[in-house]
Parts: structure tokens; sequence; C-alpha cells
């Protein structure tokens, strides 16, 4: 299903975000440093990297608010200043809570909607859809920061576009609201649609991203398929309890493997996979409670990734 | 299929104006302003003795008109805030990126902020006129104290009363363009203020011809030359038309430095 829509068109556009050799200087701020890649269609591409890693700057990059200093942002293989309806092909959330706070939701949705030349009804919908229908006529003012995001995800989604730019979209969202993006980014990357969305937090993507481009200092630290870099990094141990560990110990380490006792009952192996000390056990008769190989989760994968490139100024310039 | 060009700049730039409560109050403001200072200002101008034939030389045109100077204020908020409000909130980056071609926003902006105030300006104008005159005319400012009862349908007061209007706009395009280039409401409103309030002061400490000067090129001094109706020594010595020549010189540089600049800059 997910590999039939891969590379779906809409608009008859190539739906394909690219960077090339970007670079961008706020004063003394090196915050883009010749950044290069590019994001496809048909799945979730997180976007991640510290604070101040140059994330939202690229963002501002593509959708043309700022003037790169060097090399080229393109969406759809265009840059964006020449998109001539540009909510139907790009969708963008930037920041949480960037709406004139005495206009109500369904007013700056209707502006939005006008700018482009889309329906009041269109308007409607994405309300609907964010689950904003009845607040939609209160004044922003008056928003929680999750709310202010379904806000910004309405106005990302009113154009039906191909492409979409998520900055930090689960920031302030709730149990449920967290839940909710994922499961609408995961069904806007099924029909097909460009889905880059930033984080800081590499545990807000996990289970929802299926590529990852991670930057740090404004540059590319990795631009790899979570699967790969969940192998690549997988700890190789596996853990297994058994009421013979004294016996286990003696068959396993004979086998090749380096063994360590971590409990009374428990060891961690290394240098023999799970599938190999099952079948060990099997021919010695060996009683095994538990087996468990240990999968390293996306968050130690991206922090041992990032260990090197890892810059943290606590206040930061403001612009991440 | 559609795409976003002017008339959907036009049309989301209204929707974005009227959707604010600040719009409603500022305009409300600078019409009701406008009339109370008129009212103060006329009701306490008394004639000094003319009789029939013999007019003095009070300006009651202008005298109707005096409420501007007040209510001007509120018509610069507007025009201010409607521009450094999205660059506070973060509106501006929303805007640009719903279209990208920056120069045909700020046209959009400009044209539907100035027919607004423009459409606002013209009727409290004329409402400070007719009720300044009410007002003189109780005071004494009659056809037996030397002033002939003045309508709209006088040349000079038409020609002062929509000249005030014009002077209103002017002063709101100013304010606007200088607002697209400073961004920050306080930055945009004192500089305006700086433009309206010091001439007037740097010409009274000047000898009277450089004094003369000053006055002329200031955006008041052209506004009060547009709304004099009377030979007056204390008059600004230049013609309307020159008046609206200066206005229009202001709020048109004011918009192409915001032009020049809004394509250059990041948001």
């Amino acid at each position: 299903m997910r590999n039939e829509a891969r590379g779906r068109s809409v608009n008859g556009m190539d739906a394909t975000l690219e960077a090339r050799g970007l670079r961008k200087r706020y004063g003394s701020t090196l915050a883009v440093d010749g950044l290069s890649f590019t994001v496809r269609p048909g799945v979730v591409t997180g976007f991640v990297g510290p604070n101040g890693a140059g994330k939202s700057t690229t963002m501002r990059l593509f959708l043309g608010l700022d003037a790169p200093d060097a090399g080229v942002a393109l969406v759809g293989g265009r840059p964006y200043a020449e998109l001539a309806s540009p909510l139907r092909e790009v969708g963008a959330l930037l920041d949480a809570h960037a709406f004139h706070p005495g206009r109500s939701a369904r007013e700056h949705l209707r502006w939005l909607a006008a700018s482009n030349g889309l329906s009041r009804a269109r308007v409607e919908e994405v309300l609907d859809q964010v689950g904003l229908v009845r607040a939609g006529r209160r004044r922003v003012a008056g928003y929680s920061l999750g709310m202010a995001q379904r806000l910004g995800i309405a106005a990302a989604l009113l154009g039906d576009p191909p492409i979409l730019l998520l900055d930090e979209p689960v920031n302030g969202l709730d149990l449920e609201g967290i839940r909710w993006i994922r499961g609408l980014l995961r069904s806007l990357a099924a029909e097909g649609r460009t889905v880059l969305v930033s984080s800081h937090l590499m545990s807000e993507l996990e289970d929802t991203a299926d590529h990852l481009i991670v930057i740090g200092r404004g540059r590319l630290i990795a631009d790899v398929a979570v699967r790969d870099l969940l192998d690549a990094t997988a700890d190789a141990r596996v853990t297994l309890r058994t009421p013979e560990p004294t016996r286990a110990l003696a068959l396993l380490a004979g086998a090749g493997g380096t063994v360590t006792s971590t409990d009374s009952d428990t060891l961690s192996v290394a240098g023999l996979d799970a599938a190999r000390i099952a079948d060990l056990a099997a021919e010695q008769g060996l009683r095994l409670t538990e087996l468990a190989p240990q999968r390293a989760t996306l968050e130690e994968a991206y922090l041992r990734l990032t260990r090197d490139a890892v810059e943290y100024t606590a206040g930061g310039d403001g612009r991440s | 299929m559609t795409h976003a060009g002017l008339p959907q700049a036009l049309a989301a730039e209204w929707i974005k104006l009227r959707s604010v409560r600040t719009t409603a109050w500022t305009l409300l403001a600078g019409f009701g302003l406008t009339l109370l200072l008129t009212w103060l200002v006329c009701a306490g101008t008394t004639t000094t003795g003319g009789s029939p034939g013999h007019p003095g030389d009070n300006d009651i045109v202008k005298d109707s008109l005096a409420g501007v100077w007040i209510g001007q204020l509120p018509f610069v908020l507007l025009a201010v805030l409607a521009l450094a409000s999205e660059y506070s909130s973060g509106t501006i980056r929303a805007t640009f990126a719903a279209n990208p071609r920056r120069r045909t926003v700020l046209l959009a902006k400009t044209a539907v902020l100035g027919t607004l105030v423009a459409l606002v300006a013209l009727p409290t104008a004329a409402a400070s006129f007719a009720l300044g005159q009410s007002v003189l005319r109780g005071n004494g400012f009659d056809y037996d104290g030397g002033y002939p009862t003045v309508t709209l349908a006088d040349g000079e007061a038409l020609r002062a009363v929509s000249g005030t209007a014009f002077y209103l706009t002017a002063l709101a395009l100013l304010a606007f363009g200088l607002t697209a280039v400073v961004r920050r409401t306080a930055v945009a409103t004192g500089i305006v203020l700086g433009l309206l309030l010091v001439p007037p002061i740097v010409a009274g400490l000047l000898p009277e011809r450089a004094s003369d000067l000053v006055l002329s090129l200031s955006p008041a001094g052209a506004g009060l030359a547009l709304q004099q109706t009377v030979e007056r020594d204390d008059n600004v010595p230049i013609a309307a038309t020159t008046a609206l020549v200066v206005l229009a010189a202001y709020a048109f540089v004011s918009l192409a430095a915001a032009a020049w600049l809004i394509r250059r800059r990041d948001v």
C-alpha cells in the first residue's frame, strides 16, 4: 500500500524537497553550513538535530522566507518564489502561536484560503480535520499551545499540498494529540506526500519516521533509513534468563560468546545471536526462561550519532 | 488553477484587516477624537467682532477641522499595527509563505489600508466641519458677526474638507511604509510622531524664511495649508496643490523604501 503510493506526484509536480549546498549566516552565527539532502515522497522523514542545529533555518530557506548565502533550496524542483499557488504545493507549520492573537482561527484560515483562491468550504474541512470546529470562532489569544499547533497544522493542510514541512509539530500536544499527529503524519505519507517533520527529540519520531535527516551545527550528520540506523547501531547483545546460569555460562563461553552475569539468573551475551543461543540450548537440553536480543532504541542510535556533533548552548540565539 | 495573484492578495488583506478589533476601534477613535477636539476648539473660539460685509479674520473652516490634529493619531496607529502586529506575532511568515511575491502583498496591503482610511477620513472631516460650523455659529460667527454661513457647496470649504481626508490618508500610508521598514510598533509610531511634532517646534526657533520652509515641507504644515481658507499672518505659505504634492511625496518615499527593502530582507 505504502509502496504503491510512493512517488505519487500531485498537481503534476515532482514532490521532493531538495537542499543543495545550503549555507546561511546570521551575524556571527553560521546557522546552516553546506547542507545537501533530498526528501522523497511516500515516507515520513524526520528532520532531527539538537536545538540550534539549523532545522528551522533550513525550513525558512525552503519557504523562501530567508535567502541563503549560498546554495539552493528547491521544492518540487523549483525555488519557492516560483510557485504560482504555494499553499497548494507546500504546507508549512513554522512557529506555534504565529497568529495574530486577536483573530479567530476561522478568520486566520479564511485569509490564508483567500490568498490562494481556496474556498471557504475548505476552511471548514481542515477545521474539522484538526478538531477545531467549535473553537474556530474564538480568538487565538485564548488558545493553548496544543490548540495553536492544531491550527498551524490546519493551515498547512489547507491547500491539500503534496509537500508538508512541519517544524516541531508535536510540541505542546498532549498524549492524545501526539497520537493523533503520528497517525496523521503516517497517513499523509501513505497518500504519497512528502512529509518533513523536525524535532529536537528523537523519541518524538520513534515509530513515526521512516527516514531520518540528522543535522548538527548546520551540517548533515546522517541521511539514513530508520531501519538501517537501528540495525547499524543495534547493540549486538542478547539477554537470557535461565535456572542454570553456571552451566549456561560455560556452554556459551565455550561456543565463542563473551558472557557476563548481570543477575543471579540473568546473563548478557555478546558475540552470539539469539538464534544461535537457542540452538545451543536446545542441543544441550538447557532450559531458558527468557531470550531477548537487545535492540537499541532510536533515541540511543541518535545519541550515538550526534555525540560528537552536539552543540548545546544554553539560551541559544533564538534562531534554531 | 487559481494562483496567488493581486486579487487574491487584496481579498486576503481585507479579511485580515476586518477580522481584528483594532481596526474598528482605531477608526472609531479617529472619528470620535476628531469631533471631540473640534468641539473643544470651536466652543472656545470667540469672535473678535465684525459686522455684515466686514468679516473678521478668523478662519472658521480651518477651526472646524482642528480636531484632526488629535484624531490623526488613531489612524496612524491603525496603519502601524496593521503591519507591525504581523511581524510581532510571526504572521508575516504565513503571509509571505502564502504569497512569496512580496511586492504584490505590499501593494495589496497598501491599497486595502489606504482605501479604508480614506473611506473613514472623508466622513470624519465632513462631520468635523459640520459640527464646527454649528458650534461656531452659536459663538457669534454668523451673518451679523461678519461670517456668512459656509457649507460644503463652497469650493474653498470643500477643498479644505477633502484635503483633510487626503492628509489623513497620506499620513496613514507614510506610517504604513515606515512600519514596513522598521517593523516595530514603538519605533514606527515614534518616528511618525517625531515627523509630526518636531518641525513645528524647530520652525518656532528659526528665522522667518527658514521657519516657513521647514513648516511648508513638514507633513503637519502641508496638512494645515490644505485647511486654510483665509489670508492670515500665521498661515503656512504654500498653495494647496503644493501641499498635496508634499504629502504625496512623504507617502511615496516611505512606500518606495518599503518596496525596495521588502524583497531584500529575511523575515
